[in-house]
């Protein structure tokens, strides 16, 4: 499977998903003109992965974003719930979740997803 | 000289001009940090986002407030440019206030009277929170299908409200059957 890569800019996320080292990474800043057109080509090559997972390593998905706008936080419910669904097909995965050691909303939110989504997020300050 | 003087002409003679100034002078008497009117795109927010954030920096504001700032600031633009109902798509003001303790970001345009009673029901429905109460709407909003491509459900004004607990001050100014101005202020407390 190709490597999904799309660099950072001031107003979208740095995005780097590699099938062969099962590790996903979205950083940066996510407040898009339109959530919904960014991010087609994430979901399209995260629910790919989630198919072509066959009994598999851990997945690890590292969410490390200094800012997200509310439409932006939507969308990042959207990515964990298709991170749970991989889960549910038995497959192990990890997701972290990074914060500024200063930015208590930013932690808030990480535990704010932990439990809508009742998922395993481990929340890592930096 | 040709152009200057008519420019100078223009300027003498244009009623907008006397309104610039009056700005200006407000401005510096409120301590406007940033004013924009205009068509508001998405290279508009970035513009005026980064402008806004270098500002607070050199004035070395504490970081947790800058963010909320930022957060409020990116919410009501997005807000003008995906919603304002001016015949210039996406036209609006912003207003950017710092005052001792706190900063004010207002943000107005134009709506259609037939979008007043629903957001008019939002804004009170919002207010009627505790911080609880609208953090649980926050996590209902984003998890239940009604943040979609047609609209964020309120969720920007919840979350302004959420981050910087404090009520907003809004209005609708008539401007004809059809239409009227919709106003919109945030205040964000510098935390003691």
């Amino acid at each position: 499977m190709e490597k999904l890569i799309i660099a950072p800019t001031q107003d979208t996320p740095g995005i780097h998903f590699d099938a062969a080292t099962n590790v996903l990474e979205l950083s940066g800043r996510s407040y898009p003109d339109n959530v919904f057109a960014f991010y087609e080509p994430v979901f399209s090559w995260l629910n790919a992965y989630a198919s072509a997972l066959n009994p598999a390593p851990i997945t690890k998905f590292i969410f490390k974003l200094e800012y997200f706008n509310t439409a932006s936080a939507k969308i990042i419910f959207d990515i964990l719930h298709v991170l749970d669904r991989i889960k549910v097909k038995g497959n192990e995965v990890q997701i972290l979740w990074y914060y500024k050691n200063d930015d208590d909303d930013m932690k808030e939110a990480g535990e704010g997803y932990k439990n809508i989504i009742e998922t395993n997020i481990e929340i890592v300050s930096y | 000289m040709e152009i200057s003087s008519s420019f100078h002409e223009f300027i003498n003679k244009n009623p907008h001009v006397g309104y610039i100034s009056t700005l200006n002078k407000a401005i510096e008497k409120m301590g406007l940090t940033m004013v924009y009117e205009g068509k508001i795109d998405q290279e508009v927010i970035k513009s005026i986002a980064a402008s806004v954030e270098k500002k607070m920096n050199e004035e070395k504001e504490n970081m947790k407030f800058q963010r909320v700032i930022f957060h409020t600031l990116i919410e009501l633009l997005q807000n003008i440019s995906k919603y304002s109902d001016d015949e210039i798509k996406g036209k609006g003001i912003i207003i950017v206030g710092k005052a001792m303790d706190k900063y004010y970001v207002s943000s107005g345009n134009v709506i259609n009277n037939d979008k007043i009673p629903a957001l008019t029901l939002l804004l009170e429905s919002i207010h009627k929170l505790d911080l609880n109460q609208l953090k649980e709407q926050y996590d209902a909003t984003i998890s239940n299908g009604m943040f979609n491509k047609q609209g964020g459900a309120g969720l920007g004004l919840i979350d302004i409200v959420r981050k910087s607990k404090q009520k907003l001050q809004y209005n609708f100014e008539t401007l004809n059957s059809i239409q009227s101005f919709y106003l919109v202020t945030a205040t964000i407390l510098k935390e003691k």
